[in-house]
């Protein structure tokens, strides 16, 4: 296994069967002759082919792995072609509790509905339900409450390698001046 | 799933919550929110609360605290205070409220743009496997991303405003009642027809405040299902309806 292109190949293979986006761990864990330093080239390297190539996917980082996901402009054709596939939805409600949950995790449901001002709960339990987020423990405050925090599905789904990853908060500055709207 | 005793707060929840109608009429009468004028928006904020107490949100607790909340910012602006010797410069009443509207700002924009990312089922996709193993049957889940609802709401009380001008007071002594199911399919109906229609045309022949009501909750509900979309290509133009999907009914 010196040859490098035969490194990248078995990667790719791997990557292109799994079901989840694969992690440099796991292809270690597999490829115990090759050093990670390797594994990372390798993983570079392919990522920059398949972007060269031009085709109609790419290997995208996500959820601190890898995996092959189609370019966002042909999504009507999938869409259309697939009829099966029932698109995704999230309430601007959902999308909210989610968003707060991502940035302040681990939080409990009562931290989010105070930033919102106003009840949670369906959100929240739809969320559970679609394993966006999980419960991480409870909260050492009297009644115990449940703190919750995002899963890696949640990354998967939005494109996301990490936490970190996730868009900058806008600063209050910007935020006023959105606010005012100036004409 | 959504527990279904909990629908009406489901209902509730496409609206956002005070705060959000608070953002939402700063915005709308562009004040500075570093000095809301208080009166203004109470009163307006009242108005919107009479609205969602009349289409039956029963849950409308949330929105009542705020009321409170504002009306107490209120009463203290308008009381003088006496200032005693070497007391500190009180702070502004409304400097709470401005500081929970810029942070509920900053999540409402960060979830804006947490929906606008490259989303996996929606923009990207894998390869052969389905994602319903996933993901499970999708709730009913309607994206209100780009459409404030609150616009809506705006837009139906300029309708009841009309109507009312127009309204001959007829006395019926016989209790009508009107049902939204049935409204449902009506619009169903039209908007299968049409396609497209002007948010206002919906309303044509609701001659009374009941029949507008349920019109209005039809059209929220329809929406709920994803069955319609709003759309308003800029602020000036009305707001328009467009059938979304055949949905099997």
């Amino acid at each position: 296994m010196d040859d490098r292109s035969s490194l990248e190949n078995i990667i790719e293979c791997l990557i292109f069967v799994s079901k989840h986006p694969l992690t440099i761990q796991e292809i270690s864990g597999f490829l115990k002759d090759a050093e990670k330093k390797e594994i990372t080239a390798a993983l570079d390297e392919l990522q920059k082919r398949w972007e060269e190539m031009g085709r109609s996917f790419f290997l995208s980082s996500v959820a601190g792995g890898y995996q092959f996901r189609t370019r966002p402009e042909y999504s009507q054709y999938i869409v259309e072609f697939n009829k099966e596939i029932k698109k995704f939805r999230l309430s601007k409600a959902a999308l909210e509790v989610l968003a707060i949950m991502a940035y302040e995790q681990p939080v409990t449901k009562v931290e989010v509905e105070k930033i919102r001002g106003v009840d949670c709960s369906s959100s929240v339990s739809m969320l559970l339900d679609r394993r966006f987020i999980e419960i991480a423990g409870r909260k050492e405050v009297p009644g115990k409450p449940f703190l919750y925090r995002t899963t890696d599905l949640f990354l998967e789904t939005f494109g996301l390698k990490n936490l970190k990853d996730l868009p900058t908060v806008k600063e209050i500055e910007k935020i006023k001046e959105d606010i005012k709207e100036p004409e | 799933m959504e527990d279904p005793q909990s629908a009406y707060s489901v209902e509730l929840e496409i609206f956002n919550g005070p705060l959000d109608l608070l953002i939402h009429l700063i915005k709308k009468h562009e004040v500075d929110i570093y000095d809301i004028p208080i009166a203004l928006i109470t009163e307006q904020y009242l108005e919107y609360l009479e609205f969602l107490k009349e289409v039956n949100l029963e849950i409308v607790g949330d929105y009542m605290s705020m009321a409170a909340e504002l009306g107490y910012i209120k009463s203290r602006m308008l009381l003088p205070r006496i200032k005693e010797e070497g007391e500190e410069e009180e702070e502004d009443p409304r400097e709470e409220l401005v500081r929970r509207l810029l942070e509920y700002e900053k999540y409402r924009s960060a979830a804006a743009e947490l929906g606008g990312m490259e989303i996996l089922g929606k923009d990207v996709f894998l390869a052969g496997y389905d994602r319903r193993e996933i993901f499970g049957e999708p709730a009913e889940e309607t994206e209100f991303v780009k459409f404030d609802l609150w616009s809506l709401v705006d837009a139906f009380s300029k309708i009841c405003e009309d109507t009312k001008k127009a309204e001959t007071r007829e006395i019926s002594l016989t209790p009508q009642t009107y049902s939204v199911e049935e409204r449902k399919d009506q619009v169903i109906e039209i908007m299968r027809r049409e396609k497209e229609v002007l948010f206002g045309d919906l309303f044509e022949g609701d001659k009374n405040r009941m029949k507008l009501v349920v019109t209005f909750l039809s059209i929220l509900e329809l929406l709920k299902e994803g069955i319609l979309d709003v759309f308003q290509p800029t602020f000036e133009e009305p707001i328009k309806i467009i059938l979304r999907e055949e949905n099997g009914r």
